[in-house]
């Protein structure tokens, strides 16, 4: 346990640090403009106003996705090439904490797109949007982005088995946006598609974010930010496995520095 | 108790297309506390293999390494704790962040508190050479400065026993002397190391024993000295200006190996006993050959003597 906190505590701080001098850092939110600018113009030139405030949450977990999904990757990779590796699994730390605490820090880096994206559709569009729950608002960041860095953690498992298959980073964005809602609700989907985006953890980050903006009353709030956080947790869980797992076959096969 | 305890250990990796190699062939090893041992062997005799199961980074086929007591395999987080690794080359490191960034994150992943993550750093560094670039990123040091960085990482945690893999390849000759000088203190200061190395001549100085491996078995273990001892049929005098009806002679004397020409006008007789080198030289002053010296086989020619004409060819 001792080792996971150290492991979680140093990755954090680690990823924040090289993270903040790096312009790799920035490009997922220098993106974040451009989608936002598209998706409010679909929604404002169709009419919807009302959806104007789901044109701002998208990008921000858009942003958040990919940051975890790059990183998951990227960092596996880059380790294994620099020869870090070999080297991390032979320190005393737990692998699955540390790359958990890095994968968090890369979210903290990542928060930033949803001020991006409400100055976007403010600035560009002079739609200004409120957040009427801050406090909802806030958790269900915290909830989403601890969620996205568990899962992204269960990913960089599979890295770390197969090099080859980063590939998976090019395919995997579209898919979980569109089932878990984060662009068009799922309540707006046919049933099968919305059945299986509730056990994805984004789509219920998405539901709170998205109420956190509108001036109704927020009903469950504390159950649904529970769900976004055992479904994390799962994924936390099933990654520190997994990684454990594959970790013993890389020692058992001598990949571990095989790029 | 010895701080390296390795019996019968064997490491099979499997080629593409199923073939099956042997890095390292029932390999039996201890190494007592406080020991400085040197492992020479050709390119793919096992050495970094070794290194590597004793770092707990590969998981031998059979056999068990204990590091100070403690199995590599069963024990693994009990071993990682005790163990400083120095993987040879400029890896490693994280080029993004200063010197002092990159020791601190390493002594953070074995658990040193604050205050003596800050003094242990700040003594690396300064040991090392690199305390006045110390807050300037590692990415644009030279090699040999990455190197040292790479060494005092290795260190961070004042480790008991140290596996250094190769840990002065490419560095410049200070740095290279600097590094010996550091491993003759943790010698005194009961550090065990185990040191992978292509130079002899750094073995012979640094080691208190050697252990020769090819082709992953252990062709000997012994001091330098001892080394050079065992193969004194490898002694040798080494004469200029020996007529030919001289050279035909000394190669007629029971005992002589052999009778070669290194260069123009030097005359290598290499014999099989200290008896056998007294004939040689006896031979030569009754020819009145004024230029003889009689001399003992360095470390290498040693290992080349007994790895054979394979020398540093890579294992197959």
């Amino acid at each position: 346990m001792r080792t996971a906190l150290t492991g979680f505590a140093l990755g954090s701080g680690f990823q924040v640090r090289t993270m903040a001098r790096s312009v790799d850092t920035y490009y997922t939110l220098a993106t974040i403009p451009m989608t936002t600018a598209v998706l409010l113009s679909m929604m404002l030139y169709s009419g919807r106003t009302d959806l104007a405030s789901y044109a701002v949450v998208a990008p921000t977990l858009m942003a958040l996705w990919t940051a975890a999904l790059v990183f998951a990757g990227e960092m596996i990779a880059d380790d294994r090439k620099n020869g870090r590796l070999e080297l991390l699994v032979a320190s005393p730390v737990s692998p699955a904490a540390l790359v958990f605490g890095r994968l968090c820090g890369a979210m903290l880096v990542s928060l930033p797109a949803f001020g991006l994206a409400v100055a976007t559709a403010g600035l560009v569009f002079g739609h200004w949007v409120t957040v009427h729950h801050p406090v909802v608002f806030v958790l269900a960041a915290l909830a989403t982005a601890l969620a996205t860095a568990a899962t992204a953690t269960a990913l960089s498992a599979l890295f770390i088995a197969a090099p080859g298959s980063r590939i998976v980073q090019n395919t995997l964005s579209m898919p979980v946006f569109l089932l878990s809602g984060v662009v068009v609700p799922l309540a707006f989907l046919p049933l099968w598609a919305a059945a299986p985006g509730r056990l994805l953890y984004l789509s219920w980050g998405a539901d709170l974010f998205r109420d956190a903006l509108t001036p109704g009353p927020v009903e469950h709030t504390a159950a649904r930010l529970a769900a976004v956080l055992l479904l994390g947790a799962l994924a936390l869980a099933f990654g520190t496995h997994t990684m454990n797992r594959f970790l013993r076959r890389a020692r058992a096969e001598g990949s571990l520095s095989r790029v | 108790m010895h701080a390296l305890e390795i019996s019968g250990l064997t490491r099979t990796y499997r080629r593409r297309g199923g073939e099956e190699f042997r890095a390292l062939r029932g390999l039996d090893l201890d190494v007592p506390r406080g020991e400085v041992h040197g492992l020479l062997g050709p390119n793919g005799a096992g050495k970094t293999t070794l290194c590597k199961i004793v770092s707990t980074v590969l998981l031998p086929t059979a056999g068990t390494v204990r590091v100070l007591g403690h199995d590599v395999v069963t024990d693994t987080a009990r071993v990682k704790g005790r163990l400083g690794i120095v993987f040879g080359g400029e890896k490693g490191l994280y080029d993004r962040l200063t010197a002092r960034q990159n020791l601190t994150f390493w002594a953070s992943l074995y658990g040193l508190g604050r205050a003596e993550r800050r003094r242990r750093v700040d003594e690396l560094l300064e040991r090392v050479g690199l305390a006045d670039r110390a807050d300037e990123r590692a990415g644009d040091f030279s090699r040999g400065m990455k190197q040292r960085l790479h060494l005092a990482r290795g260190l961070v945690a004042d480790p008991g026993v140290l596996i250094l893999d190769e840990p002065t390849v490419g560095m410049d000759p200070v740095a290279a002397r600097d590094f010996r000088a550091l491993v003759g203190e943790l010698r005194g200061r009961g550090t065990t190391i185990l040191m992978t190395t292509h130079d002899m001549a750094e073995a012979a100085a640094l080691s208190d024993r050697v252990s020769l491996i090819d082709r992953g078995t252990l062709v000997m273990t012994e001091s330098p000295a001892a080394v050079g001892d065992l193969v004194s049929a490898y002694e040798r005098v080494d004469a200029r200006g020996v007529p030919d009806r001289v050279r035909e002679t000394l190669a007629g004397l029971p005992g002589v190996v052999s009778v070669t020409s290194p260069e123009e006008g030097l005359t290598r007789v290499e014999t099989s006993s200290p008896d056998t080198t007294l004939s040689v030289q006896r031979a030569l002053v009754e020819a009145r050959v004024r230029d003889v010296a009689r001399s003992r086989p360095d470390l290498e020619e040693v290992y080349l003597h007994l790895v054979g004409e394979r020398g540093m060819a890579v294992g197959e």
